[in-house]
């Protein structure tokens, strides 16, 4: 292998841990708002970046006290499901749009709803990480359906482990045992 | 450490994370294609799964899984979305969303379960399985899905899933003209 042949190789795995990295960003920051893990969420952003959710702009660093609330106010339980990113990485910008579907049960009643749209982000590279400079966040509809399935005997008998909103969270574990947590369930 | 050394440890951390992936994403189709073989091979033979108070050895998982799919629908996608993965030499921790889109026995409403799986991991020989899972229910939302008996959508022609080797994804090499079952 001559010494341009690694210097193309490290290029192109340099490529796939960035691409990998990024992604991870925004799976970190939706992870983070579903555990309302405010360290977890702050750090998917830049010190001074900023995010935009509609007609609130929020600093990064004041993005998890803004959506936990909101969250909190209105739903029981959600879950923000990251799922195709297209990114283009120039040197230390990259430019991503990741589609999104957030389910939120609401907090009153025996509803959830789904929202569908799109994280368009700005990153940036600083010190080998990769974090938001600027979040903005198209809705593209929504739907809403019934959701008294959780309250039916039927479900209630399976037992499911209910999610957290702190680190009592399965996904917290270390290691990972079956042995009887304190979770809730349904 | 050399350049070609965090090339190789680089890499390495590329493949583990995809193989990881991989391993989580062969779980979800085999759950849909109620195939014991691909399920199975999931987990580690001293595996376990969990799904609320249903705990089964990995290998008995399938057996399991199978049955309750089949009472409760006629069809479902298991859909991975966010996964977050913690590795750790030859132990990783993961966390990947699922939705678990399911079609009702009535064929004219739908159901979909939003959750997590938890899992812990574990590399032998080169393999990464599953040593142990856990299952979060997050939240549901269900609606009609009786489009699917209308004869507008009926007449689009559009390929239906199966529960066997019939299903179109195992078509190898993959051609336009293997017939496959339709709505």
């Amino acid at each position: 292998m001559t010494a341009n042949d690694i210097e193309q190789l490290s290029r192109d795995v340099q490529y796939l841990m960035d691409r990998l990295a990024i992604k991870d960003c925004a799976v970190r920051h939706a992870r983070g708002c579903d555990r309302y893990d405010s360290e977890l969420l702050a750090s998917a952003y830049h010190e001074d970046g900023v995010d935009e959710h509609g007609d609130a702009i929020n600093p990064g660093p004041k993005y998890p006290e803004w959506v936990n609330a909101a969250h909190q106010e209105r739903f029981l339980t959600h879950t923000h499901n990251v799922l195709q990113q297209v990114c283009e990485i120039k040197g230390d910008v990259a430019h991503c749009e990741t589609y999104v579907i957030g389910m939120f049960k609401d907090k009153e009643g025996a509803t959830s709803r789904f929202l569908y749209g799109r994280y368009l982000d700005r990153l940036e590279r600083r010190n080998g990480e990769w974090r938001i400079m600027v979040r903005r966040s198209p809705v593209d509809g929504l739907l809403v359906g019934d959701a008294s399935m959780l309250t039916s005997p039927a479900f209630i008998r399976q037992g499911y482990v209910k999610g957290m909103k702190d680190e009592r969270d399965l996904s917290y574990q270390r290691p990972l045992t079956l042995s009887e947590t304190p979770a809730d369930r349904w | 450490m050399t350049e070609t050394e965090t090339l190789r440890r680089n890499v390495r951390y590329l493949k583990d994370r995809l193989a990881i992936l991989d391993c989580i994403a062969r779980h979800a189709r085999a759950h849909d294609r109620h195939d014991e073989a691909l399920l199975s091979s999931t987990y580690w033979e001293d595996g376990t799964d969990e799904h609320g108070n249903a705990i089964n050895p990995g290998p008995k998982y399938a057996e399991w899984a199978n049955a309750v799919h089949a009472a409760g629908s006629c069809l479902h996608t298991h859909n991975i979305t966010c996964h977050t993965c913690q590795i750790e030499g030859d132990v990783a921790h993961c966390e990947s969303y699922v939705i678990v889109a399911l079609l009702n026995r009535d064929e004219s409403t739908s159901r979909f379960i939003s959750g997590r799986y938890v899992d812990r991991l574990e590399r032998r020989g080169g393999e990464w399985r599953i040593a142990l899972r856990r299952s979060i229910v997050d939240t549901v939302i269900a609606g009609d899905a009786s489009m699917l008996k209308n004869p507008l959508f009926k007449e689009m022609g559009y390929t239906r899933g199966t529960w066997d080797e019939a299903d179109i994804s195992y078509d190898r090499p993959l051609a336009l003209e293997t017939p496959t079952r339709k709505w």
